[in-house]
């Protein structure tokens, strides 16, 4: 080190021997505080992991495993799984004959004629020792049938019936394939298209949709398989790599522990949100995913776990704007069935929304977000009433417009658009 | 030959003999580069996207360095003074040396597509050769070879204009982009929004470097013409103080107190001074390397401005792997350190005087790219949508150091500046990628990788006494062989002594089974395919759509019965003929009769469904039986799936009335016989064991590759790593041979088999996953019950997952009750 008596240009090489291992005196002090982050975080997320195994939370990979055979267990119930195959047998037989004849589920009102009609009770001849062995099944607790995943094909077998009971005014029946099904929503909006259904199986069908979501259940054991998925492949307070997950290069180093930290902070936080299915609860789900801190500087090979993290960080978002998309669309569906059952019980629709109260139902009933109404409107006559909301053709479009100044469009999809798939769905025809 | 003829040829071969070791030593790189792409290509695919510009590289670094050997390097010996006294016009040196480095540059670009043909780049590959006139690529290459002879001409600029053999080198990289910039340039003045494709563009640059040669030609042949022209007299003043100059006193220089002290802050002082620009200049381009890998992290700056990010990225790689080169052959380093060692200097002190400013450079970016970095991923200023891909502040900084590490030694092995200034950055590539593949694919631990990093820098350490005194250069090329040994093999230990320690079955055992398999004889008939059956109908569904009576027809047509639906060939339980599994076939049949069965358990009394579920029990009885004459081991497993639903379906209690008949006598006798099912069982493994290693070593087809015994065997062993599952693939395979004929052995004997499934599923599953919870497991094991049907169809194509399994204890009990 140079002194008062060192010459002045020993002084100078000396500073810069000074100002040449600064870089590496800071570069090393860097590493430590990053390590030393990273071994404090180890250790709180040891102690958060004993704090959730000891509150009865599922944690570790046995855990994982077990709650996925757990899932399959359930889906697998073998009576259903043999009857799915006997469902195979019957749609795998009609498949070619239907989309050689180019039918398209499309519903047909009895007062219209129906084509291939002979080919539809061909259909239900076949398939009618199934519905009845999936109505034994149905009314059977430990095999309820629309718990558990039926599959494509026997989906199909529902739908493909549906049309010909529907042709057939056969509501009776109509309502049994309903609640055999999952999946309802659109043909019930399809099925307001003409007068079918009584009051009474209005009332039965409202119900269902009513009780066909139970969101606070899902939201939690939500996040429990995320926080599972990330504890079990990262082993959560382990510096580890993941290799029993993929082969992809990125992935191979998995997440450091002050990024696990932050996600099980972020767990945290989102499990204990309210008011789901609102875009309140989709808002406050952003900010938690966006406040996640994620940066290391001693990750390898990337400073962030995003790539790693993906799936675990968005599905918080995600699925909270999911749920909200499926309560409003809940609302549109009891929205409609309210407005043919107030045109049975008053003989003509109602000129707004707020006659809805008249059947039952309340003012958030008919709002697609915050204060916003669906659109409504009685065509020219009476003759027809239409309901329309946004558009949710794709989950991320409505994250834009839930993010953007929204206002209900003035006109129906059908004048303002010209996508088919669109206006199908986003508009329904009450008659 | 009459020497009056050509005058010029001593000079001629002069310099052929300075140019001739930079063509050796950069075709030997590229062949060195063509052997590792070859040997890594089949496992990595960057390697195989890195491969085609193997070639490329060649004509490339040797235009960039031919001009720093031919003029640089004779600027350094002093030589090109000595020509002065030679009877030699300027002209005629300005020549020579060009049209050598010209012929030099076609027997490089010749070399690169004799490399390019040896990898098989050619050919179906993606090629960087499409010479042809009229191929998209035509452009592309002629670019490339314009663009070669464009910087050569600017590394004969700079190396005839500036005084410093480095400093040129460095001046050269902008002046190689100036075609690229011109374009980019033009592209976004006059291009507008339109979309420009690689071809177009490439057709551009190549005519912008068609033209900018002969100006850079006659510029660099100005610089060198004003370089070898007589220099003017030297005069300190102009005008009336020239007079005066002579009468002045002279200037006084103060004299340092310690001349020569040789502390490390004078070599620090000595290495920053020793050339100050070629050190800024290198510092710029590395922090424009750090700037794009920061905006790298950017979706949005990378789409708009991706070449330019790129090109910042290579640049700054580059001047990292300079750095490390400038240590030990910046201009005159080598005097210099002869003149350290001659006074006494301790080599330890000046190895680190060389290294500190390096250091703190490479230091200095990495902690601004993490700033950089951190304050990047705050800001706003990127893409959400998509998240980033930011390397980490250890990344970045071992990447600059793993690169500095390797060319500094580079830099200590050759002395020639241009040749260690080129090679250095294609050995500190090849060790990066060489690294990486270490620390992914063969999982060498970061400490390994780290430490393997650093020997290079041990490795100089070492060398440097010798290094100084300008010793004889074979202790430090031996070393240099034995750093890159160490280079090539560290990172493999932790491998080679997992492979060499995985467990295996003794010697004696594989023998025995081996010589057991090689006896089996062949199946007497040729096995059959089982298949779908074709209905008369079938043509309707050829048509575009179907009439209400046409498809009515077709409808008629598919009667639910096995001879309908599926075709086996004989259907005797008795017959020889080997049966073997399809998938599809298979699982209609399984849906038609699970249909059968269902109208049968809601109609029993029903003589037609009664009729309908007892062909489709005899067809299953048949299909068991033949399944099992199978040398297949999938065949096996298929044998066992029918077996499962012959004793669930007659253990239904609708059926008990009718398990008098034939055709359930026919079926109870099938699933009765254990021991045949246990002898051919047996059989099975061992001769899809045999066909398994036949194959290894024969090149048969890839699908085939991955099938044991018609098993997918890809599925099995996952838990490994891919590299570290193929090496231990055939000790595993073995194994679980053995597990598999140990477990038949306990199973037919009646002993508990659970140790063998728990070897089976170690090996095919892995050990994170619980055995209780596993497909081994008791619990996911089947019995003669209907409802455990489908538990067996998810895992039932595991080995042996589910032999001996209660189900085969059910089937014998329902045949005893029978009386079979």
């Amino acid at each position: 080190m140079a002194t008062a008596n060192t010459p002045e240009s020993r002084n100078r090489e000396a500073t810069y021997v000074a100002i040449a291992c600064l870089p590496l005196v800071i570069l090393a002090g860097a590493l430590v505080v990053g390590l030393s982050r990273e071994w404090i975080a180890s250790m709180q997320n040891r102690n958060t992991v004993a704090a959730l195994k000891a509150s009865g939370a599922p944690v570790d990979a046995a855990d994982f495993y077990a709650a996925e055979l757990g899932r399959q267990a359930t889906a697998r119930n073998a009576q259903l799984q043999r009857l799915e195959r006997a469902s195979d047998y019957v749609t795998s037989k009609y498949n070619e004959v239907f989309s050689k004849i180019n039918t398209t589920n499309e519903l047909v009102p009895s007062d219209q004629p129906l084509d291939y009609i002979e080919i539809y009770q061909r259909f239900r001849r076949d398939a009618e020792p199934i519905l009845e062995e999936l109505e034994v099944a149905d009314r059977d607790p430990t095999r309820n049938s629309r718990h558990v995943n039926f599959g494509h094909n026997a989906g199909n077998l529902l739908s493909r019936d549906f049309v010909y009971a529907y042709h057939q005014g056969d509501s009776e029946r109509a309502l049994r394939l309903l609640k055999l099904s999952s999946g309802i929503g659109d043909t019930i909006l399809a099925s307001l298209a003409h007068h079918f259904w009584d009051a009474e199986e209005l009332a039965q069908l409202r119900l269902m949709v009513t009780e066909s979501i139970e969101w606070d259940g899902k939201w939690a054991s939500s996040i429990d398989v995320a926080r599972l998925s990330l504890l079990a492949g990262t082993d959560g307070i382990q510096w580890s790599r993941r290799n029993y997950r993929d082969d992809s290069f990125l992935t191979d180093f998995g997440m450091v522990p002050t990024q696990v930290k932050s996600r099980l902070s972020m767990f945290d936080q989102a499990k204990s949100l309210r008011g789901l299915g609102s875009r309140q609860a989709y808002l406050a789900a952003k900010e938690i995913v966006e406040n996640c801190e994620t940066f290391s500087l001693v990750s390898v090979p990337m400073a962030t776990a995003t790539f790693v993290g993906n799936n675990y960080s968005n599905r918080i978002d995600e699925n909270a704007n999911r749920y909200a998309l499926s309560a409003m669309e809940k609302r549109r569906i009891v929205t409609a069935i309210a407005i043919k059952q107030f045109q049975l019980q008053e003989n003509h629709f109602p000129a707004s929304l707020n006659e809805l109260t008249k059947v039952g139902l309340t003012s958030p009933d008919w709002k697609i977000i915050d204060d916003h109404d669906f659109g409504y409107r009685v065509t020219e006559g009476g003759q027809a009433a239409v309901l329309w909301s946004a558009g949710t053709s794709s989950y991320r479009d409505p994250i834009m417009w839930y993010d953007e100044e929204f206002q209900t469009p003035g006109e129906p999809p059908s004048v303002t658009h010209t996508n088919t798939q669109h206006i199908k769905e986003t508009m329904s025809t009450i008659r | 030959m009459n020497t009056t003829t050509f005058p010029l040829r001593g000079l001629y071969w002069k310099e052929i003999r300075q140019i001739v070791p930079l063509v050796l030593m950069l075709v030997g790189v590229s062949l060195l580069l063509a052997l590792i792409w070859t040997v890594l290509q089949t496992t990595t695919q960057s390697m195989a996207t890195f491969g085609p510009f193997i070639p490329l590289i060649l004509p490339a670094l040797y235009a960039a360095g031919a001009g720093a050997i031919l003029v640089g390097q004779e600027k350094e010996t002093r030589t090109l003074l000595w020509f002065s006294s030679l009877p030699i016009s300027p002209r005629q040196i300005v020549q020579v040396k060009f049209v050598v480095a010209l012929g030099g540059l076609v027997v490089m670009w010749v070399c690169s597509i004799v490399v390019g043909g040896l990898v098989g780049i050619s050919g179906s590959r993606q090629t960087a050769f499409m010479l042809t006139p009229g191929d998209e690529g035509f452009a592309n290459t002629l670019f490339w070879i314009l663009h070669s002879v464009f910087v050569m001409c600017c590394g004969f600029f700079t190396t005839w204009k500036l005084k410093n053999t480095f400093a040129s080198l460095v001046a050269l990289i902008p002046l190689a982009v100036i075609p690229y910039l011109i374009v980019q340039v033009g592209y976004s003045l006059v291009g507008g929004n339109r979309f420009i494709s690689i071809e177009e563009s490439a057709r551009v640059w190549a005519i912008v470097t068609a033209v900018a040669i002969p100006i850079i030609a006659w510029i660099a042949y100005q610089a060198a013409i004003a370089h070898l022209a007589p220099a003017g007299a030297e005069a300190d003043e102009r005008g009336p103080a020239q007079w005066l100059a002579a009468w002045r006193p002279a200037n006084s220089v103060p004299i340092p107190e310690s001349p020569f002290r040789l502390s490390l802050s004078s070599l620090v002082w000595q290495s920053i001074h020793q050339n100050m620009l070629t050190l800024i200049g290198l510092f710029a381009l590395m922090s424009l390397g750090t700037l794009s890998t920061v905006l790298f992290s950017s979706n949005a700056l990378q789409n708009e401005y991706g070449g330019f990010v790129v090109g910042g990225m290579v640049a700054g790689l580059l001047a990292v792997s300079w750095l490390g080169v400038f240590v030990f052959n910046g201009d005159g380093t080598a005097t210099r350190m002869r003149f350290l060692a001659d006074r006494g200097v301790s080599p330890t002190l000046a190895w680190l005087g060389r290294h500190l400013i390096g250091l703190s450079m490479i230091a200095t970016l990495t902690l601004f790219y993490a700033l950089g970095s951190y304050w990047f991923i705050h800001t706003d200023s990127i893409d959400h949508e998509r998240e980033p891909l930011v390397l980490s502040m250890v990344t970045f900084g071992f990447v600059a150091f793993a690169v500095y590490s390797i060319s500094q030694w580079t830099s200590q092995a050759i002395r020639i500046l241009a040749a260690s200034a080129f090679v250095a950055p294609v050995f500190s590539l090849a060790a990066i990628v060489w690294l990486g593949y270490s620390a992914t694919d063969l999982e060498a631990p970061l400490a390994l990788i780290v430490l393997t990093a650093a020997i290079p820098m041990l490795a100089t350490s070492l060398m440097m006494r010798r290094f100084m005194d300008d010793n004889t250069k074979w202790p430090i090329w031996t070393t240099g062989i034995v750093t890159a040994g160490l280079l090539y093999l560290l990172p493999t230990i932790p491998m080679i002594l997992e492979v060499r320690n995985f467990p295996h079955i003794p010697g004696e055992v594989r023998a025995r089974l081996v010589a057991e398999a090689m006896q089996i004889p062949s199946p007497g008939s040729p096995p059959q395919q089982m298949t779908l059956a074709t209905p008369a109908q079938d043509g309707i569904l050829d048509s575009y759509s179907l009439t209400q009576a046409q498809a009515i027809e077709y409808l008629d047509s598919q009667d639910n019965s096995p001879s309908q639906q599926l075709s086996l060939g004989d259907m005797s339980v008795t017959s020889q003929v080997p049966l073997q599994y399809d998938h599809y076939a298979f699982h209609i049949g399984l849906e038609s009769a699970e249909y059968a069965m269902l109208l049968f358990t809601q109609n029993p009394q029903d003589e037609t469904t009664r009729q309908s579920l007892a062909e489709w029990i005899t067809a299953f009885s048949v299909m068991a039986a033949r399944l099992r004459l199978s040398d297949r081991w999938l065949d096996q497993q298929a044998a066992d799936m029918a077996e499962i639903w012959l004793t669930q379906t007659l253990s239904e209690p609708a059926l008990e009335s009718s398990l008098d008949q034939d055709f359930a006598k026919t079926a109870l006798g099938v699933i009765a016989d254990s021991d045949a099912r246990t002898a051919h069982r047996r059989r099975a493994v061992l001769a899809s064991w045999r066909d398994d290693q036949l194959l290894l070593k024969s090149d048969e087809q890839l699908e085939d590759r991955y099938s044991f015994g018609g098993l997918d065997k890809s599925s099995w062993f996952n838990w490994l790593r891919h590299t570290k599952r193929s090496a231990v693939e055939s000790k595993a395979i073995d194994r679980l041979v053995a597990a598999t004929l140990a477990l038949i052995d306990a199973g037919a004997s009646g002993e508990d088999t659970e140790p063998q499934r728990r070897e089976l599923w170690l090996l095919i599953v892995g050990p994170t996953f619980p055995f209780e919870l596993g497909p081994y497991s008791d619990s996911q094991r089947v019995s003669g019950s209907p409802s455990d049907a489908v538990l067996y169809e998810m895992n039932w194509q595991l080995p042996a997952c589910q032999w001996y399994a209660p189900w085969e204890a059910d089937a014998q009990q329902l045949s005893r009750q029978r009386g079979q």
